[in-house]
């Protein structure tokens, strides 16, 4: 278990600026998710971070250990990859025991590691098969235990759950939860499904165009979005955005201490909206009924489509012209740079 | 023809289809099924008009190529060349198809093309250096020269067909087994090795056999001491005239071991091809 920090860290291909300048630490026994659209450099971070692709320039440190220059082979970590990456030629057992052939560990040794790693991920029955006779999730666990036997200094994940089907995927994270709160390791996880970066991370890291948009727990992220682009891509269905204009400016009151001025932007979550009180109006294109909540997408003055979260039996349908609130105590604003201007919400109000 | 069904339609095209493989599988074959035939005629059955049928077979033919030109000798040298130079090509040619297979530079494709483009020039046009090079070297008519010529021309081909199958190893397995530490020979020992075992098998067997047959050099470059089968075959064309059985004799002679080799070969090449599905 180590904790790794990286400092100023760019990474260039032929004619592509990937990573530009990150600055990161991760504690140890943390488990830190980076997450970001695709083309943002989640992968590429990780891949650095295992030694897959050679630094630009920046360093990354493990512990006290500079190992920006290592080769992957002698860095002491693990890494689970999206498409499995099993050996296909070997058992279950093989894949798992390979590292610590390789580092001729006693073969006792090995026999009781790999047995551990097999109960803890259920692989007991499986040890001699080869991966072609598993199922995708078998395959994650085999990939997961080839990880485990070794234990490694930090444990890296790419993507690992996005190849398995939408139940098993559930199943798997919350697995993969109940795995880092029993081995306690350093885990750095790449995903692009935002639930599992707030599922899973003590610290999530959001990415975008090789650069960190904003570092914190999944709460601070969702409550206290530094930015319109972590606002925007944190929470689902995402958060509306209207501009502040006299109207808006009537409603919020003049003791309002965030000064909005024309130009900022309001963004509501949906959770803020109420439907059918009066404030605003607009009319209903589209309502999503989940079940234990429904889901009513409002035009706003016939060019801002807001979303709204609300009751599962609301009486509404399309092309409703319905009256809704804003609560504005609870909605963000930004500015013309899309930097956020209202306060934070303190840590106390978000436990509370 | 109208009246049929579905499947009886399907029954014709699939026999029709069979009977015009056995066909074209037969005037493939013929050529070698009559110089199997002749070897076992005098010379005089041998160029009877019409062609014989049916006649007493005779072994005075292989005796005769025997005595006249120690075939184990010859053959000796054939297996001493192809095997050697496979076995060469594949040394060279294994870490430098992984190299461009798994580390590919901006100009991997035009070294491929490169490679592939020496095979275009006729042979005939680089005899005079080679030959020169072979004589002051001093290893004229020496199974070492046959060798290292035998593995420069395959070569290309070698790499080629290793390049593709390195290429259809998934990345992300070697990247998961440097993360397990193995170390660039340890990757290739243990995993690209046994992942493309089949291909490599296949690719050597082929080197083997274009080793086998090749002809140009082996009949430029020896004589009596290292000539191989292919030298031993073109003996036989004199200028005393063309003897159509002992011709025949030395080149079943020459075919058999291949052959035999490859129908040994056979059933674990298809395996290895067909097997080696990654994913």
């Amino acid at each position: 278990m180590s904790s790794l920090e990286i400092k100023n860290l760019h990474k260039e291909f032929d004619d592509f600026h990937a990573i530009r300048g990150i600055d990161l630490h991760i504690e140890k026994g943390e488990f830190a998710v980076f997450v970001g659209p695709s083309g943002c450099g989640k992968s590429t971070l990780l891949r650095l971070i295992a030694g897959l692709e050679t630094v630009t320039s920046g360093s990354i440190m493990l512990d006290d250990k500079e190992i920006t220059e290592v080769a992957a082979s002698q860095r002491d970590l693990a890494m689970v990859f999206q498409s499995y990456a099993l050996y296909p030629h070997m058992t279950v057992a093989e894949n798992m025991s390979f590292a610590l052939k390789l580092a001729n560990v006693d073969q006792a040794v090995i026999d009781k590691k790999v047995k551990e790693a097999a109960e803890i991920l259920q692989l007991q029955d499986l040890l001699t098969r080869k991966p072609k006779a598993l199922s995708g999730g078998q395959r994650q666990r085999v990939a997961i235990g080839r990880a485990i036997v070794r234990h490694p200094s930090v444990f890296l994940f790419d993507e690992p759950l996005s190849n398995l089907d939408a139940s098993l995927r559930v199943q798997m994270r919350q697995e993969l939860s109940q795995l880092h709160h029993d081995l306690k390791s350093t885990m750095i996880y790449v995903t692009h499904d935002q639930v599992e970066a707030m599922t899973l991370a003590d610290k999530v890291v959001i990415l975008s165009a090789g650069k960190v948009e904003q570092v914190g727990t999944p709460l601070d992220v969702y409550y206290n979005p530094q930015s319109r682009f972590v606002a925007e891509f944190i929470g689902t269905p995402k958060m509306s955005f209207i501009p502040v204009d006299t109207e808006i400016q009537n409603l919020i009151g003049s003791q309002d201490k965030r000064n909005l001025t024309k130009g900022d932007c309001l963004g509501i979550r949906p959770e803020s909206i109420s439907i059918n009180e009066k404030g605003l109006q607009g009319k209903v294109s589209l309502v999503e009924r989940l079940g234990a909540e429904t889901l009513v997408y409002i035009d706003y003055q016939d060019q801002y489509k807001i979303a709204a979260r609300t009751n599962s039996l609301a009486s509404v349908t399309v092309g409703d012209q319905i009256d809704f609130s804003i609560n504005f105590d609870s909605v963000h604003s930004f500015d013309q740079d899309g930097v956020r201007v209202s306060p934070n919400v303190t840590d106390d109000l978000i436990v509370g | 023809m109208m009246n049929l069904t579905l499947s009886q339609r399907k029954k014709y095209k699939t026999i029709s289809l069979g009977l015009l493989s056995w066909v074209v599988a037969l005037v493939f074959f013929f050529p070698i099924l009559w110089m199997f035939m002749t070897s076992f005629k005098t010379e005089l059955q041998a160029i009877a008009v019409p062609p014989l049928w049916t006649w007493e077979p005779t072994f005075e033919n292989f005796a005769i190529v025997q005595e006249r030109s120690d075939y184990f000798k010859f053959a000796m040298n054939s297996i001493v060349t192809s095997f050697g130079a496979t076995l060469l090509a594949l040394l060279i040619a294994v870490p430098a198809a992984y190299s461009m297979a798994f580390f590919p530079s901006k100009h991997t494709k035009d070294i491929l093309l490169w490679m592939l483009s020496t095979k275009m020039l006729p042979a005939v046009g680089v005899l005079m250096p080679i030959y020169l090079l072979t004589k002051s070297a001093g290893l004229l008519d020496n199974v070492f020269s046959l060798i290292i010529i035998f593995t420069m021309i395959n070569l290309p081909i070698i790499m080629w067909m290793l390049f593709s199958y390195f290429r259809e190893i998934p990345k992300e397995i070697l990247e998961a087994s440097r993360m397990d530490g193995a170390t660039t020979l340890g990757e290739l020992r243990h995993v690209v090795m046994p992942l493309s075992w089949g291909g490599i098998a296949s690719t050597g067997l082929l080197s083997i056999v274009l080793c086998w047959n090749e002809a140009f050099w082996s009949i430029n470059l020896t004589s009596a001491n290292a000539g191989t089968l292919t030298a031993l075959i073109a003996s036989y064309s004199s200028p005393e005239g063309l003897f159509w059985a002992k011709l025949s004799a030395a080149s079943t002679l020459a075919c058999a071991p291949i052959v035999v080799f490859g129908w040994f070969c056979q059933k674990q090449l298809v395996q290895g091809l067909t097997f080696g599905a990654v994913k």
